[in-house]
Order: structure tokens, then sequence, then C-alpha cells
């Protein structure tokens, strides 16, 4: 290959300009489609609305499922929640994931402060008047570390152990104060005294739902629910909406590999699927500079459809 | 609460997404199939 | 001392060929109903922006006790799933035309970003819905974005965040996209199709076929 055959004519896309050409109005194609456009969302938002489930607040988490927020308090005060162990960017309880070498996760440092016993359970019950739960919290706060991990870990395990994970069923132990401060937390959860409680800034306004939906993902109420919708994360959940509406399909190849080995059983899976999407996104966007995937229009014809008016009139 | 689903092996999709999928790409044949006579297409004068 | 003015407005008559930017003729081989995707594509994102600004008159949480504010948000959804399949019918033509040939790489590079920027944008989007959804989006995504530490500072669990990017920021980087990439077409023209020749160019009437060469983007 010498480079006078690069630049015959032949070897060269031709300047469009160079075509023969026939009048066409842009305006009006793009004004008709825009009217299209427009008629078609509204047929089709008329027809098929919009799904709008209720958030689950915590009052509808601790009357529908009161044992599940026992066992989540129980095991924030234990430190054996998600929150507790998470990592950054909330704590130092975790390694969080890696990718490869890279450990990005922990390498982006704790931004986002949370000390799940204290900022999700203690300090919202601290601002209860009641006796009960003032003694409570005075004896967990009187007591050493250890024995508090001591005390939760062993309240928490007997709550699993017990029937429905009823605290009712749980048998006598050396708990200490957990039983009654667990117990308070749903008595305040129930009591909608926990919306708004958790906002970081302990100020008038909130936009900030970080530590609510924390907790909530530490009980096992928010996940039942989203697998009751095909939400999670193995059911395709990312490309999935609730009812029966379309989603995002766009999403299928994101969440695919959530879906196989090895990300199924991958402790670092998060991690693993975002770098490989990172690395397929780039391939998309370098398509025309990578050989073979760059030629399969040739080898896959439809161009050869799509342009037959042309080639017919050329005779090629 | 839950929508219509389909599986097939590893695949578990919602019959609405599937529906959305499969339209495009009948529109996508369609396009590519159906003839296009815009005003003049048959003759053109070079520019 | 040479003008910056004269030099700008310089730089941009050029960006396009004279009467480029608004042509009322295209070239002859522009003769199939896949090339309508792009300018459905680019409507439907009109009426997305414009659906969206209706949402903003009435707030964030307007479309859960409005009945016209529910509607108003059923039409920002379905626009907006229009907008992604004419996007990907229009990348499934481009593709099978390679459509990056002839210096066209930076047109067919602007319109994937522009795909993947608008993935942000929808997804900040969902995120911000201030219902079971959102919360359980949210509660999902922090751990993809966590994991590579990106949650530190784009918090998927603050929807004042969230809501922000999805109204100002990722809209304005989207559309700076958008523009360039049709920008980029008006300036190249539609791409020829794959082997053509030009009209009494030598070659244009030979039966001899193309020789099989690898569609690069300077081929």
């Amino acid at each position: 290959m010498t480079s006078t055959l690069h630049r015959t004519r032949r070897d060269g896309t031709p300047d469009s300009h160079a075509f023969p050409t026939r009048p066409y109005d842009l305006v009006k194609e793009f004004s008709i489609a825009l009217v299209a456009m427009l008629v078609l969302t509204v047929v089709l938002a008329g027809v098929f609305s919009s799904p709008d489930e209720k958030p689950i607040t915590l009052a509808a988490w601790a009357n529908g499922a009161p044992n599940d927020v026992v066992a989540t308090a129980a095991g924030e005060l234990a430190g054996t929640t998600t929150s507790a162990g998470y990592g950054a960017p909330y704590n130092t309880g975790g390694q969080g994931q890696q990718l490869g070498p890279l450990a990005l996760q922990r390498w982006a440092g704790v931004t986002i402060p949370v000390d799940p016993a204290q900022d999700l359970v203690l300090t919202p019950l601290s601002r209860v008047a009641d006796p009960a739960t003032r003694a409570a919290l005075a004896a967990w706060n009187a007591a050493t570390s250890d024995q508090q991990t001591t005390w939760a870990t062993a309240y928490a395990t007997a709550l699993g152990n017990a029937t429905d994970g009823n605290p009712a069923a749980v048998p006598a132990g050396d708990y200490g104060p957990v039983p009654a401060i667990s117990s308070a937390f749903l008595a305040l959860a129930r009591a909608g005294g926990l919306e708004g409680a958790l906002d970081p800034s302990g100020a008038f306004y909130g936009t900030d739902s970080t530590r609510g939906l924390l907790l909530l993902a530490d009980g096992a109420y928010l996940e039942d629910q989203a697998r009751a919708r095909s939400l999670g994360g193995d059911q395709w959940g990312m490309m999935n909406e609730t009812g029966n509406y379309p989603g995002q399909p766009w999403m299928w190849l994101y969440t695919f590999w959530y879906q196989v080995p090895p990300f199924t059983t991958s402790d670092n899976a998060d991690a693993q699927v975002w770098g490989l999407m990172m690395l397929l996104t780039l391939g998309l966007v370098l398509v025309p500079f990578i050989p073979g995937v760059r030629s399969i229009p040739r080898w896959v014809p439809v161009h050869r459809l799509i342009w037959r008016d042309w080639y017919r009139k050329q005779g090629t | 609460m839950n929508g219509s689903y389909v599986d097939w092996g590893v695949v578990h999709i919602s019959v609405a997404n599937l529906v959305v999928i499969g339209v495009m790409v009948a529109l996508f044949l369609l396009a590519v199939l159906v003839p296009f006579h815009g005003p003049g297409s048959s003759d053109g004068d070079a520019s | 001392m040479s003008s910056w003015t004269v030099g700008l407005r310089t730089r941009l008559a050029r960006t396009v060929p004279p009467g480029e930017l608004l042509p009322d003729r295209q070239p002859a081989y522009v003769s199939s109903w896949i090339y309508v995707f792009g300018v459905l594509c680019l409507a439907s994102l009109i009426v997305v922006i414009g659906t969206g600004c209706v949402l903003a008159i009435g707030g964030v949480t307007w479309w859960h006790t409005s009945g016209l504010g529910h509607f108003v948000n059923s039409t920002h959804l379905w626009s907006v799933e229009l907008f992604f399949a004419t996007m990907v019918i229009h990348l499934w033509g481009k593709f099978f035309m390679a459509a990056w040939r002839g210096k066209r790489a930076l047109t067919w590079m602007t319109g994937a970003v522009a795909f993947v920027g608008s993935v942000g944008t929808a997804f900040t989007g969902y995120l911000s819905q201030t219902n079971f959804d959102s919360q359980w989006i949210a509660g999902q995504a922090k751990d993809g974005l966590n994991a590579v530490g990106i949650g530190a500072f784009f918090n998927v669990l603050d929807p004042g965040q969230m809501l922000l990017w999805h109204v100002t920021l990722l809209p304005l980087l989207v559309g700076v996209i958008v523009v360039a990439h049709i920008v980029l077409v008006r300036r190249h023209g539609v791409v020829p199709p794959i082997d053509a020749v030009v009209p009494g160019e030598p070659g244009a009437d030979a039966a001899v076929p193309a020789p099989v060469r690898d569609l690069t983007t300077t081929g």
C-alpha cells in the first residue's frame, strides 16, 4: 500500500456537497416532527399516565414491619447493619470495594459522616421526654464501648433467633438497656416522630434524605417491597419501573452483568461492573477508531437497503 | 403491585419493556424497508 | 492589535459552509425513512425540556397532589421514553451507515456522549420523583457510585442536590453537546453512501466492485 493510493478519490469518502441535490424544507420538517412528538406525548400520557407509588415513611415502616424496625435499631447499636460496616463516604466501619488494586471508595474519603448508632438511633431518641427512655439512654451512655457492643450483639442475635423476630419471643438475657431503647425507637417511629428527625442540619429546612434512606435501607422492609416489584439488583431491577410501566430499557447492558458470574458472587461487583461499563462506553464513543467493529456495517450490509435508491440509480 | 414479567433463561424482562424494545426494532426495520418517495426524489440537480 | 470580535466572527462564520446552517437542499442520496429519527429525537428533546419546565412551575411535589400536575409528569415521562427510543434507532441507523466516515468521527463521538449524558440526566430525574421508586433507586445507586468514590461528592441520597443537577447542570451539559453534534452535521453534510462516487467522477459508471477496506474516519 503506497501513500498515493490513500490519496486517490476511490479511497476517500467524497465531499457530500459534490453530489446532486434536491429541494428540501428543513424548518418545515422540524416543525412537523415537533408537532408529531408533542401529540404522541400527550396521547401516551393521557392513555397510560405515569406511576407514583407513595414513599415509605418511617412510620409506615414501623407500622408495617415493627419487628424489622426493632431488629434494625438493635443492629445499629451492635454495629452489624450495612451502614455500620459501609465505610466511605459515611464512616470507617468497612474497607469498601476495590476495582482491582484501586481502592477508589476508600480513597475518596469520609465526606458524608454518619455514625449509624448515634445519628440514626440515639440522637433522635434523645429528644424524647419519656422518663423510661431517658433512663435507658443514660444507662447506655454510662456503659463502656465493649459493654455496649456485648449487650447489643446479644440482643440482635436473640431477635434473629426468635420466631418472626418478635421481641416478645426473645428469651431473658443480659441485654442491658438495648431492648428498652429499641422499643422506644419503634414507638417514636410509629408515632411519626422520626420523619424529618434525621436531617443532618437539625435545622428547619431539610432537603437531604441521606440518614433516613440509610436507616430504611438497613432494614429488610424496603428491599422486600422492591423485590416484590422486580426492582432488585439480581432481578434486572435497574431496567424496571413499578407497575406495568416501561422503565429504563437503555440500562439493559449495565444491569446484565449483575445477573451473571462472576459478578453475582463478587464482593466488589459494583466497582467491577462500573469499571466494565466505563470501558464499554468508551468503546461506544470510539467506534470509528476500533478496527473490526467499524467494519461491521460493511459485513452486515443494512446500508444497501437504506441507500438502495442511490445504488440502483448509480448502477453499483 | 408487580407488573407482568417474561422469563427466558437468565433474562427476566417486563412486558412493558419488551413491548418498547419490540416497537423500536419494528420501527427500525420499517424505516429501512419502507420505500421513501420524498419530493423530487427521482431526479436531482447538481447544486 | 487584532480584533477579538472579528476573530470570533470569522471563526463562527467558518464553522459551517456558507448557506449550510439552514440549507434548503439536501443530497439526492438522502432517501430513506431512517433519516427522520435524528430530527424526531431532537423534537422529543424539546418536548422533554418543555414538559420539564411546566413541571417546574408547580414545584417538586406538585404532581403528587394535583391531577394536572400528574398529567404533566406523565408527559415528561413519555417524552423521555420517546426521546430515548428515537435516539437509539437513530444510533442503529448511523452505525449501519458507518456515518463516521469522511472526517465525521467527532459527530459520532458527540452523539455517543450525548447518549451517555442523557442517561445520567434521566437518572437524576428518577432520583427526583420523591416517591417509593426514587427511594429504592437512590439506595441502589449509592452502592455503585460509592464503590468507585463518586458518591463522596455526588450524593444520590440528597434530593436537593440531585434535583439541581437534573434541572440545571446536566441539561446545560447535554444541551451544549447536542448543539455541537448538530453543528457538526451541518458542517460536514450528511455522509454519502458507502462506496459512493460523485457522478461524473472516474469510476462512477464502472461495474468494478469497490475495494474491500476498513471503514475508517479518513476513508
